[in-house]
């Protein structure tokens, strides 16, 4: 091939890699303008994707074998639950704190339930969407037993663990300055490394969100011997819930929804064993409404959620294969030692803030 | 004018000509194009002037301490601020103790040899990150309790939370300008001695050039320090006790575990690899040198010093080069032990709000810019050792 044909040649590839160039460019941009709605990928590709906690006990654990436990696994089911009828069509992601964000964002998972804070900068900035709160969490300080210490406010010149990039970081800096306290830090990058600081007493305290410091105390006293307690204040507020991205409503009201529909389920006493009876019965408008049939022979009410994407009776499903909000509760954080009564997370009936907007 | 388009196209020079303006437009449009998209579409950098929102006290110097009201800029610049302090003294450290070593390897006595081969075998051939828990997690937790003030007291402590050193403290906020001025007399004292050397070799009378630099040095310095008020002072390490009875060092400068787990191990792991390079550079040296140097008469030290390493040190600077530029890179594995480098300052960030491919962009920025900084200091210390 002589010189020309040589140039032509090049020429030609240059102006054909152009062209795809262009054509890629704009298919991209067509990509980013019609917004996906996820509701109608998931039900297309056949399963959900949640990306959930790997290893926080009656949160979220990923066993080897596959099977996942937890909370938020739990809620995770709701949703496939809801949209299939069937609580298995769910494939569990580990989500780490660092990555959690950046998975929901380039769609590798459909929905995030990983104790997840809703604060207001994750939600306006990272275009995220919350769900209500599942579990109503809060920053703590724990201490040795011996150390005589009865309130965080005496914590002045101490020297405290936290786990590293947690936001309990910024509870403890915003607590001690309000106060007027000074301390030291030692960040870790995992609870292990801070178990054996603290009793090798490199620091003085352990902050972590309450939820995680009970089961840690517990570990303390059954694994070591060592007596530590739990200071009484509260430093921050620590909603934790489930989160989807942003402009997709669809989506984000079925995921909104099957939480509600389990909070109102317990309120109405509708649990895993007698959700069929209730179906067939309804006992009151409202479960009528909550299990999608007919109230004294009426015809169902048609709520409208998911737009027909997702049959109507959807919470039967999720009741009966998940049950309600106290179901799940029981089964996974009461069972690792975090008390129900009295606390947050307690119905609004008795005085907590579990509380569901009506589904009507 | 339908002629003149066709003369363009059919002489080899003008077509070639045409085909690169249509190529070359075409590529700088298509690369425009995706900076355009990358830029406007992800890399909003509006994050950068918010809060850091958490206190990281890790750093050896008070003024590299993040705070919590810090803009997040400023904390990520600390950060590299934190990863230069650290790589500049294992950087320094591992250089001392690699040629200790290398030489050590090629000494005559057994004893010593073996020595070295055991040390350099033993941390060249663990992971940098094992040797970095290793230290954070084994062997300072093994250390005694602050409460147990072991160390000489008042002076220096060691404990599980760290070493406590005497330090420096400023007197006043201008402070800095005796660091300048000890720089600027540094640079006039080696203009000086070279003049006075190049004077000698001249005229051949001793025109005593290092005792000339040495006295405008210290000279300039104990001078400026008195004029500007004694800006620094001493100040010595403590153990106090607060109201509800926790320890911590007062006064002096507490290297905590992080800092000293990342000097150590960065120290140990690189002291390694340039002892080898100081003993194949020796080797290298052809054995002719020594034995023309020792026929001329030189000891051994004379014939260590002034023939051997100097030719050493040639084949030696490229291959540091490299080891310095690896040091600097590894140093991001401190950010598992706890210490506030770069990476550590900028994954905290990410986690609040989640700007992960803007924040780590800086990153590369940082260890791009160090590593040329490192290359270029290398390679002028190359020009000036090799043959001219």
């Amino acid at each position: 091939m002589n010189r020309h044909g040589r140039l032509v040649s090049l020429f030609a590839v240059m102006a054909a890699l152009l062209v795809v160039f262009v054509v890629a460019a704009c298919e991209s941009d067509d990509g980013e303008d019609a917004r996906e709605n996820t509701l109608d990928v998931i039900i297309e590709r056949g399963n959900l994707i949640c990306g959930v906690k790997a290893d926080t006990p009656g949160f979220g654990v990923l066993n080897p074998d596959g099977s996942a436990e937890g909370n938020d696994v739990d809620y995770c089911r709701a949703l496939a639950a809801a949209v299939f009828g069937d609580a298995s069509k769910v494939e569990f992601k580990e989500a780490t704190s660092a990555n959690r964000f950046e998975l929901l964002a380039a769609k590798e998972i459909d929905v995030l339930i990983r104790t997840t804070t809703w604060t207001a900068s994750r939600d306006a900035d990272l275009e995220v969407a919350y769900a209500p709160t599942t579990f109503y969490d809060g920053a703590g300080i724990m201490v040795h037993a011996g150390s005589g210490v009865g309130s965080v406010n005496e914590l002045g010149g101490s020297t405290i663990c936290i786990l590293d990039g947690t936001s309990t970081q910024g509870a403890v800096s915003d607590y001690f300055a309000e106060n007027g306290l000074t301390y030291s830090e030692l960040t870790l990058q995992d609870n292990a490394a801070i178990r054996g600081a603290f009793i090798g007493g490199q620091c003085d305290a352990w902050s972590s969100d309450k939820s995680q410091l009970g089961g840690h105390q517990f570990t303390l006293k059954s694994d070591d011997g060592i007596d530590a307690v739990v200071l009484p204040e509260t430093l921050s507020k620590e909603p934790l819930g489930p989160s989807v991205r942003d402009y997709d409503s669809e989506w984000e009201d079925v995921v909104r929804w099957v939480v509600n529909g389990m909070i109102i389920a317990e309120e109405q006493g509708v649990t895993s064993a007698n959700v069929s009876a209730m179906a067939a019965n309804p006992p009151n408008n409202t479960v009528a409404r909550l299990l999608g049939v007919g109230f004294d022979g009426g015809a169902p009410s048609n709520l409208g959620i998911g737009h027909g994407k997702i049959p109507g009776t959807f919470m039967q499903s999720v009741i009966s294969q998940v049950g309600n909000y106290g179901e799940a509760y029981d089964a996974t954080l009461e069972a690792v030692g975090l008390t129900r009564a009295g606390s947050l997370n307690d119905s609004y009936v008795n005085g907590g803030l579990i509380y569901s907007p009506p589904m009507r | 004018m339908k002629e003149y388009l066709l003369d363009v196209w059919n002489h080899s020079n003008s077509r070639a000509r045409v085909v690169n303006i249509v190529v070359g437009v075409a590529a700088a449009l298509i690369a425009l194009y995706l900076v355009y998209s990358i830029f406007s579409n992800l890399f909003d950098f509006r994050f950068i002037t918010g809060p850091y929102g958490s206190p990281d006290r890790s750093s050896i110097f008070s003024a590299l301490e993040v705070e919590a009201s810090d803009p997040r800029w400023l904390g990520m610049l600390k950060g590299a601020g934190n990863t230069i302090s650290v790589v500049v003294f294992a950087i320094a450290l591992s250089s001392f103790l690699g040629l200790a070593v290398g030489v050590a390897r090629l000494a005559n006595n057994p004893i010593l040899t073996r020595l070295g081969k055991v040390y350099v075998e033993t941390f060249r051939n663990l992971p940098l990150l094992l040797i970095m828990f290793f230290f954070a997690f084994g062997v300072f937790r093994a250390l005694p309790q602050i409460q147990s003030r072991t160390g000489i007291d008042g002076f220096f402590y060691v404990s599980n939370r760290g070493l406590a050193i005497p330090w420096l403290e400023p007197t006043h906020s201008m402070w800095w300008i005796w660091p300048l001025v000890l720089v600027a007399a540094a640079v006039v004292a080696v203009a000086v001695r070279r003049r006075k050397d190049r004077q000698e070799e001249e005229t051949g009378q001793s025109m005593r050039g290092n005792t000339w630099a040495a006295g405008i040095f210290l000279g300039a310095a104990v001078v400026s320090f008195l004029a500007l008020l004694l800006p620094l002072r001493l100040t010595l390490p403590d153990v106090a006790q607060s109201e509800s009875g926790f320890f911590t060092y007062a006064g002096g400068n507490q290297l905590g575990l992080g800092y000293i787990s990342a000097l150590v191990s960065l120290t140990l792991y690189f002291s390694a690899f340039i002892a080898e390079i100081v003993r194949g550079s020796i080797q290298a040296v052809p054995h002719g040198q020594v034995e023309a140097a020792s026929s001329l008469g030189f000891t051994v030290y004379q014939r260590f010093t002034l023939i051997v390493l100097p030719q050493a040190l040639r084949i030696m600077i490229p291959a540091l080069n490299n080891e310095y530029q690896n040091a600097n890179k590894d140093s991001t594995l401190a950010h598992v032990i706890a210490y506030g480098e770069i990476v550590l300052i900028s994954n905290r960030i990410v986690n609040n709000a989640g700007n992960l491919l803007q924040t780590y962009l800086f990153i590369f920025l940082v260890f791009i810019i160090t590593n040329l900084i490192i290359s270029t200091i290398m390679n002028t210390i190359n020009r000036n050792v090799q043959l001219k």
